[in-house]
């Protein structure tokens, strides 16, 4: 394997989940046979280890599943329309009736170099944010795609620019919204508007990590009890 | 006891379940993938559904999706050997997508046989 390529980043990744398949059942027979001891059996400190034991495997696996976490292992161009249906009926079949769902994307084919994964979890991340800013009193999430031109562009975002067009993808609730003070935070890794069990506090922060990676930018606006519009702006690969 | 619904492509871990499932006195139906599962799933009789989430033909999201669709209410739990390391890690994805509860592999059999009580409104005997 050749240090730092790609493929055999994914295969390693491969080798570690099947890995994890292993010792899940190794794990889970354990377990059983743990179950089946008798009180004071000997064997109970045995069984004790082959799961610690496992554990600490899976601690390995983990680190190495984590590289999943770096963007830009598999860039390529992509339709990003193709992938935003593709999100939007996902999200479809969660969606509350109270909620609509509004999308305004072309037929036309918009390309970008991205990794198709990372851009998936991108939209769904802000796609149940938003169905979830609109739980209690329902509403409609608008999802748009236009191109901005290079001076448009420039004048839109902060970051340098260097492609000639940009995609800006909407994303646009009617739900709770956020203040000021709430807007500076929601990029912070673990910051959260949700109850614990709903969310890691991880999701916007790693939106903008991978937005970043890709040359774009997010912009965000909001109103309290209004609703909130996410801009996603990436260049457009030629 | 309760009809529970498998779905696992790798053989040796789907057994392990089944064994372990089955020894807690549920019904354990098997598919070796989601595509399997979704032609022999029966709505009306299974009452909690397990999947894996990546295997061949059709991918574990998409089955909970279209099991939601066939019943919206079932339970469902999404396990998986990918890893739980990012926000949008598949099993944190199952989660968005409806899952009620994820697993990480390796898990301990003992946690998810008590959690499926739980989710099934069992009695745990002790």
């Amino acid at each position: 394997m050749i240090p730092g390529d790609s493929k055999s980043k994914l295969e390693i990744m491969g080798m570690a989940h099947d890995l994890n398949n292993i010792l899940a059942t190794i794990m889970g027979y354990a377990e059983m046979i743990q179950e089946d001891l008798p009180d004071n059996s000997p064997l109970t400190d045995n069984t004790g280890n082959i799961i610690s034991a496992v554990t600490r495997a899976k601690s390995i696996t983990n680190q190495i599943l984590a590289y999943d976490g770096i963007p830009g292992l598999n860039k390529l161009p992509v339709n990003i329309n193709e992938i935003l249906k593709e999100t939007a009926g996902y999200v479809l079949s969660i969606l509350p009736a109270e909620i609509r769902l509004d999308l305004d994307i072309p037929g036309t084919p918009v390309p970008v170099f991205a990794e198709p994964t990372q851009l998936f979890r991108v939209f769904l991340n802000l796609m149940t944010n938003g169905v979830r800013s609109m739980e209690r009193k329902g509403g409609i999430l608008y999802l748009g795609v236009r191109i901005a031109e290079r001076d448009l562009a420039k004048s839109l975002i902060m970051r340098e620019i260097y492609a000639d067009d940009y995609v800006v993808i909407t994303f646009k609730d009617t739900g709770c919204g956020m203040d000021d003070k709430m807007i500076r935070k929601i990029f912070k890794p673990f910051f959260t508007t949700k109850e614990t069990r709903k969310g890691t506090g991880l999701g916007l922060s790693v939106v903008r990590e991978i937005v970043t990676d890709l040359a774009g930018e997010v912009r965000v606006s909001s109103k309290l009890n209004e609703g909130s519009v996410f801009d996603i702006y990436l260049p457009v690969y030629k | 006891m309760s009809v529970i619904l498998i779905i696992e492509d790798d053989k040796d871990h789907r057994e392990m379940l089944k064994t372990a499932l089955t020894r807690k006195d549920h019904i354990v139906l098997e598919a070796e993938n989601g595509k399997e599962a979704l032609i022999h799933f029966k709505p009306g009789v299974t009452d909690l559904v397990i999947t894996d989430l990546i295997m061949p033909e059709e991918d574990g999201l998409k089955v909970i999706m279209k099991i939601r669709e066939m019943k919206n209410d079932i339970k469902v739990i999404a396990i998986s050997g990918g890893g739980i390391a990012g926000p949008g890690s598949y099993l944190n994805l199952a989660k968005a997508l409806g899952a009620d509860l994820i697993f990480s592999k390796p898990f301990s059999i003992s946690d998810l046989t008590s959690k499926i009580d739980d989710l099934l409104g069992i009695e745990q005997s002790e």
